[in-house]
């Protein structure tokens, strides 16, 4: 287990999502000890995420855990506003 | 950098013993060598592509050659992933996600087995596992197509291929998912909100070729 992770806050962009539930969101600003971009999230990393209005494009915020990895894991996420 | 292939275009010369193997496929049988697949571990990624190949596969090779990459990556136009033993879970058209032994691959495809380098074992058997529960969720052409993927791909891609060519796509998307939910690393090259084919797991420098050999059927 890496030994630097931390709880962020995060906005940002969803850039994909699939069928079972895993999706990329791009960071509006870089988190974390090794500024990550990117979050991904699952429903094995997730709890309760709105996956009802989470679309490509769509733009949320949330908590994230960060450390020197590349990407961060997304473990809460609110929609903001929906992709048009 | 050149590629650690198992061809059995050339008659493997040089062998890492013999075995016995029961059973096996009688094709596999007749040609009397398999690669030693002791050498595979959980998680690895398998690419394949036919010593013969059809149709469908030019037309992956051109798609993929046309996307701006090396012959030699654009030739891989399959990926799939090792499970066990001689188990491996992948997408096939029309029949869905199965699994099978990749001894079923020989003597007619070229192999090659890449590896994410400096990972714990139980990883690497969640990379197998998370791959084998994506894939069994991803292999619906409605799902796929209801996330926006129909308007994405009517640029890109024949959709008279659709159906065929979806397979490749998601088996080479959700090894590179997988490696990315697990590891939390990504893949060099690999885009994160595009299609990742096969030849984007065949270039990039975050996998390892793990040198499999053959070994001569008792």
């Amino acid at each position: 287990m890496p030994e630097r992770e931390t709880r962020i806050e995060f906005s940002g962009t969803v850039v994909r999502i699939e069928a079972d539930g895993f999706g990329i969101i791009k960071f509006d600003h870089p988190i974390g000890p090794s500024s990550n971009t990117l979050g991904f999230f699952s429903s094995s990393t997730s709890s309760a995420l709105p996956f009802d209005d989470l679309r490509p494009g769509a733009h949320v915020i949330g908590m994230a855990e960060a450390d020197e990895r590349d990407i961060a894991a997304i473990k809460q996420l609110v929609v903001t506003s929906r992709s048009t | 950098m050149s590629q650690i292939i198992i061809d059995p275009i050339r008659k493997p010369r040089t062998t890492s013993g013999t075995v016995s193997i029961t059973p096996i496929p009688n094709k596999a049988r007749q040609f009397g060598f398999v690669p030693d697949l002791r050498h595979c571990k959980a998680g690895d990624l398998i690419l394949s592509c036919s010593v013969k190949p059809g149709f469908l596969e030019k037309h992956i090779y051109r798609i993929q050659t046309r996307a701006g990459f090396s012959a030699e990556d654009s030739r891989w136009t399959h990926a799939a992933v090792f499970l066990y033993e001689d188990f491996i879970v992948e997408a096939v058209p029309l029949r869905g996600v199965i699994s099978r032994t990749l001894y079923s691959d020989i003597p007619e495809s070229v192999l090659r087995v890449r590896r994410s380098p400096g990972l714990h074992d139980n990883e690497r058997y969640k990379i197998a596992l998370c791959a084998q529960r994506m894939l069994g969720t991803r292999y619906n052409i409605k799902a796929a197509l209801s996330l926006g993927w129909r308007a994405f791909l009517s640029g890109m891609w024949d959709r008279a291929w659709f159906p065929s060519i979806n397979s490749v796509i998601i088996c080479s998307k959700v090894f590179y998912d997988a490696h990315v939910e697990i590891t939390r690393k990504l893949l060099s090259g690999c885009p994160i909100s595009d299609l990742v084919m096969p030849a984007h797991l065949s270039a990039t420098s975050d996998l390892q070729d793990i040198n499999v050999p053959w070994v001569k059927l008792s």
